[in-house]
């Protein structure tokens, strides 16, 4: 366990620090360049300073319905604030901030903590469609109709796709679940179709050469840059065509890194989410063994909250999946993101921390006494 | 307890994204390594190799007293970019004209678009292969850069620029007010973001400056010949570069110290963006030292003051003053009639303002000589303090060999004279016959010793030495003769300039030492530490002190009651000796009217604070007033008393200054001569022996 802790340690001090010097790169140039990377060291600051806390602090704790409801009323206050107009600032074309704060990326987390709570204080009852999916529908509903309406469809998308391995993990039947995904469906895509943006993207990605000057413009500059870096990069500093993708140092990160750093770079990139990956679904898999369906849902939950955030946003930024703006976690910029993810890393080790006395059998340091005079004759 | 299922959905999902990253870890392999896409040419960001000077500043030369002589100041050049501004160039035009101080309808003409001949042009074309290739194309291009305005404060400049930022165009702002009135308007949202960015580029890269170093000399004329000045620096190919080059004095001399090193930045530019962590060169700049003189800016006033007004009444040729401390050799005045304003070198009509005399032009000193023969007499022991010479009726004649050689004195007296009587009224008769009491050795080595005949080492350029005959060179024209000795003991056949006069003289006045003259006090880096540091430096003693005391009696009475008495000041008591040298032209040999009237000595007697030498090079003879006696010591006076006042110098006590028969009224700073005074004319002759004109 200890070597698990370690190497996800490694793998996420590594990426901040590769986050921190390729951000660098992207807003050495930029007009308040030098004021945005302040803020996002100390955003980076105080999320060590959670991760710590967390990492110190037993995450039994939190399995308690007072937290659970503290955490989800809150964020569901934050995300209401949001959207009052006055309160909430309206940038880029949504309502997402509440000054430079955004609260989306704490419901990630609240989501989360939540259903972990939830499922793993009914989980007798997971079976049944009314505990299972209605009563889970009630909870997550609120949370994802308010980010929906912010608007930030990509984040809603996420998270439901990530309550359902949630759910699917803590033993919610995949037929029951199949159904209410397809309710979902049904609901979400006639409106996400009509969206004039998702159309747009989704015409740029069928049709990359048609939109290069407007829809594809970001992706296709972006694969200019990995291709300009081929497998060593330019070398620190040194990037150029990733000057040329807009967002560059938000979603599009990835580019920065492939341009400056090469395939080294970005192949260094995602063995590092894939140790998150490993490291995570270990640490969940002891809590479980441990008898902690707590920890377990926890563990799992930040894992592939994680995971698939990287896995989406790589597969974003290489063009494997349509534009949609989703953060590269602990690399992009966004000080909200690295607080919230490395605040979780810090739940993450927790679990490690408190579950591995369970895992493990005591090992005695002194031989057993044995009785019998021919116990050496025994095996 | 977590049921088995749970743990198989972990798992599949675990491999589900373990696989997803390896589909991405060969997509990217795929885009970087095996089938990068490239960029065609219009999809590369502008990227620029830029190059620029960060220019040195050329160091001050101050005075004595901290006062800047030469300064030098950056003032920028304003420039327009028209291929910017011409879409809108009526319009920035009535905007920037209040700022920039032209007319609207002139900005507005600068600012419209123009084209030039581009010899570099590159464009990009197909070729016969079908490859898009870079080539050299001529061509015309739009002109992007128009000076406007020169000598621009960079305050000023500051000012313009925050000006410019602040630019406030209507189309804008009535968008910025619909915007905030509609907030999720995103076609007026685009429209208005192309408009500010290319309003930006108006404001930002419209108008923009060029550095460069203007030296300036705040005080008009003052010291001119020992500032110099300095022209644009060219390349070797006579190009200009971005620097200044000293071309005369003290500018030229310590060029190398006083110019600063410019400091560089190389680096890339992507959109016009500098990628700084990508910078090449990263130089600071290094600014010149400060030169702090010895010179006195208010006694250069004085003396230049004095001069000048000299120069209307006696309408001369050039006049030159030098002001020495004795005791330390500091030069606290060098000052040349005519001169010249560095600042305004295009007003210099003739060459001979440029000519600093006390250095580069050598000269038969005459009279004024006398000290140094008179102190060698008395140095050599062939000379007693309270001896008489026969004057020989002033006329002697002697005959050497076939050749009859003639000394005349005009002024007439009888038999034995005095010491003080023949010193002060200049007998050229007695000079001779004290020189030639001397073996000529002894005697030229002795001047030569005293500086005459070597560089003084002011360092204003390559100077004159002068010349002093020797014994052992018989043939050519500096050979030395019979006549040699005895002429050179009233200041003729030998050449000087006026700073080895000056530096004798001074010499006397300091007790036997004879000093290295000093101009430059100290060089001071910027942030103000010494670099090198020029003390005042004793070269040799050349008399004893006994022998300076007995010359400055005879010149401080030469003053009371002698030749000098124009020289005479109530407040201190004033050592000098007059000279009236005749000029040997080229082609009539002596000349019978063109001179050199000199005045050097020393004040106050007692403790010689100020050693002075005035050299008036062709005196108008109108009104006889080309003497010594007449012409220079008057201006003498002048700057003495200005000087020792300026100075405050401690007036000399009443006691030690015995009043002189008739010393001129103090009112009028230049005395001219009293007609009665002269018959000089009569006695001058034109035969070549016959050289001197006394007083």
């Amino acid at each position: 366990m200890k070597r698990t802790i370690i190497t996800l340690l490694v793998s996420v001090l590594g990426l901040v620090i590769l986050s921190t010097w390729s951000l660098y790169s992207a807003l050495m140039l930029s007009q308040k360049g030098d004021a945005m990377m302040r803020n996002q060291l100390v955003a980076v600051l105080i999320g060590f300073v959670g991760f710590g806390f967390m990492a110190w602090w037993d995450y039994r704790r939190f399995n308690h319905w007072l937290w659970a409801l503290a955490i989800y009323l809150t964020t569901l206050t934050l995300l209401i604030a949001v959207l009052i107009p006055g309160v909430g600032t309206y940038r880029n074309g949504a309502q997402r901030w509440l000054y430079s704060f955004q609260p989306s990326e704490i419901a990630k987390a609240a989501v989360v903590f939540s259903l972990a709570w939830f499922c793993a204080r009914y989980q007798h009852r997971l079976g049944s469609f009314k505990w299972g999916i209605l009563a889970i529908a009630a909870i997550i509903l609120p949370l994802l109709a308010l980010i929906f309406s912010e608007p930030d469809r990509g984040t809603t998308l996420f998270l439901i796709g990530l309550t359902g391995i949630m759910l699917l993990v803590a033993g919610v039947r995949w037929n029951q679940l199949l159904l209410a995904g397809s309710a979902a469906a049904a609901v979400l895509l006639p409106v996400l179709l009509r969206d004039p943006l998702v159309q747009k993207r989704l015409a740029a990605f069928n049709a990359p050469e048609a939109h290069r000057s407007d829809a594809a413009y970001q992706n296709h500059q972006a694969l200019l840059a990995f291709g300009e870096g081929g497998l060593f990069g330019k070398g620190p500093g040194a990037g150029v065509m990733m000057r040329t993708i807009p967002e560059h140092h938000t979603d599009f990160i990835l580019p920065v890194i492939g341009e400056e750093l090469g395939f080294l770079g970005t192949s260094m990139v995602i063995f590092a989410f894939a140790s998150i990956l490993f490291c995570g679904a270990s640490i969940a898999r002891n809590a479980g063994d441990s008898g902690d369906t707590f920890g377990f849902l926890l563990a799992a939950g930040i894992t592939f909250l994680i995971v698939a955030q990287a896995f989406f946003n790589i597969g974003i930024v290489t063009k494997i999946f349509p534009n949609k703006g989703l953060p590269l976690p602990f690399v992009s910029r966004g000080g909200t993101n690295i607080v919230v993810m490395l605040t979780l890393i810090g739940a993450l080790i927790s679990v490690a921390r408190h579950t591995k006395a369970a895992v493990l059998p005591l090992k005695s340091t002194r031989r057993e006494h044995n009785d019998n005079p021919f116990a050496e004759f025994q095996s | 307890m977590s049921k088995p299922s749970n743990r198989n959905w972990l798992l599949i999902f675990q491999w589900l994204f373990a696989l997803g990253f390896s589909v991405h870890l060969g997509r990217l392999a795929w885009i970087q390594l095996i089938d990068p896409t490239f960029p065609d040419e219009t999809q590369i960001p502008e990227t620029t190799d830029r190059r620029w000077v960060r220019p040195g500043q050329r160091g001050m030369i101050l005075d004595t007293r901290g006062t800047p002589l030469a300064m030098s100041q950056t003032m920028l050049t304003l420039r327009a970019d028209p291929s910017i501004l011409s879409n809108e160039a009526p319009r920035m035009a009535a905007m920037t004209a209040p700022w920039i101080g032209l007319p609207p309808d002139r900005l507005a003409e600068l600012y419209k678009l123009r084209y030039y001949w581009n010899s570099n042009r590159v464009c990009i074309e197909t070729n016969a292969l079908g490859l898009r290739v870079t080539n050299s194309c001529p061509g015309l291009s739009p002109l992007q850069s128009v000076a406007i305005k020169d000598n621009l404060l960079p305050e000023e400049w500051e000012t313009l620029r925050a000006n410019l930022r602040g630019l406030k165009f209507e189309e804008e702002e009535s968008l910025k007010a619909y915007i905030k009135k509609h907030p999720r308007d995103r076609a007026k949202r685009t429209e208005r973001a192309r408009l500010s960015a290319r309003l930006q580029q108006l404001r930002v890269l419209g108008l923009s400056s060029d550095p460069r170093e203007v030296r300036s000399y705040p005080n008009s004329n003052l010291a001119a010949h020992v500032i110099g000045y300095v022209v644009p620096a060219t390349n070797r190919m006579g190009r200009p570069v971005d620097d200044l080059l000293g071309s005369m004095a003290l500018e030229r001399q310590f060029n190398e110290q006083l110019r600063g090193r410019v400091g560089a930045v190389e680096t890339h530019k992507v959109n016009n963006q500098e990628l700084a962590a990508q910078r090449e060169l990263d130089l600071q700049p290094i600014h010149g030292m400060n030169l702090e003189l010895t010179l006195d800016l208010g006694v250069q006033s004085i003396v230049e003051n004095a001069l000048a007004r000299a120069a209307t009444e006696l309408k001369p040729l050039g006049i030159t003053a030098v002001v020495i401390e004795p005791k330390t050799g500091d030069i606290l005045a060098l000052a040349n009639w005519p001169t010249f304003v560095p600042d305004r070198l295009r007003s210099v009509t003739n060459n001979s303002q440029l000519l600093n005399r006390a250095l580069f032009v050598p000269f038969e000193p005459g009279s004024t000589f006398k000290i140094f023969t008179y102190a060698l007499g008395f140095e050599s022991g062939h000379l007693l303090e309270d001896e008489r010479i026969d004057c020989e009726n002033g006329r002697w004649v002697r005959q050497i060999g076939k050749h009859r050689d003639v000394i005349t004195d005009e002024h007439k007296a009888h038999g034995l004279v005095s010491l003080e009587e023949s010193f002060g009224q200049s007998m050229n008769t007695v000079a001779a016959k004290i020189a030639m009491r001397v073996p000529e050795l002894e005697f030229v080595g002795m001047l030569t010793n005293w500086g005459f005949g070597r560089p003084t080492g002011v360092p204003l350029g390559k100077e004159s030495p002068g010349l002093v005959k020797h014994p052992s060179i018989k043939t050519g024209d500096y050979r030395w003769d019979t006549l040699t000795q005895s002429r050179m003991a009233y200041g003729y056949s030998l050449q000087v300039n006026a700073m080895q006069l000056a530096m004798g003289v001074a010499a006397i006045a300091n007790g036997g030492w004879l000093m290295e003259p000093r101009l430059v006090k100290r060089l001071v880096n910027p942030e103000g530490a010494v670099m090198r540091e020029n003390p005042p430096r004793r070269l040799r003693q050349v008399v004893r002190p006994e022998t300076a005391a007995r010359v400055a009696h005879l010149m401080h009475a030469a003053v009371t009651n002698g030749t000098g008495k124009a020289a005479f000041l109530n407040e201190w008591t004033v050592a000098g000796k007059t000279g009236t040298a005749r000029k040997y032209m080229r082609n009539e040999g002596y000349s019978t009217d063109h001179y050199y009237a000199s005045f050097t000595g020393f004040l106050p007697v007692e403790d010689p604070q100020l050693a002075i030498l005035v050299i008036v090079d062709e005196p108008s003879t109108a009104g006889k007033a080309y003497y010594g006696g007449k012409a220079a010591a008057p201006i003498f006076a002048e700057i003495a008393r200005g000087t020792a006042t300026y100075l405050a110098i401690k007036p000399s006590p009443r006691t030690a200054a015995p009043e002189p028969a008739d010393h001129p009224a103090p009112a009028s700073p230049i005395v001219f001569p009293r007609p009665e005074s002269t018959n000089a004319a009569g006695t001058l002759s034109t035969s070549r022996s016959q050289l001197a004109v006394n007083p």
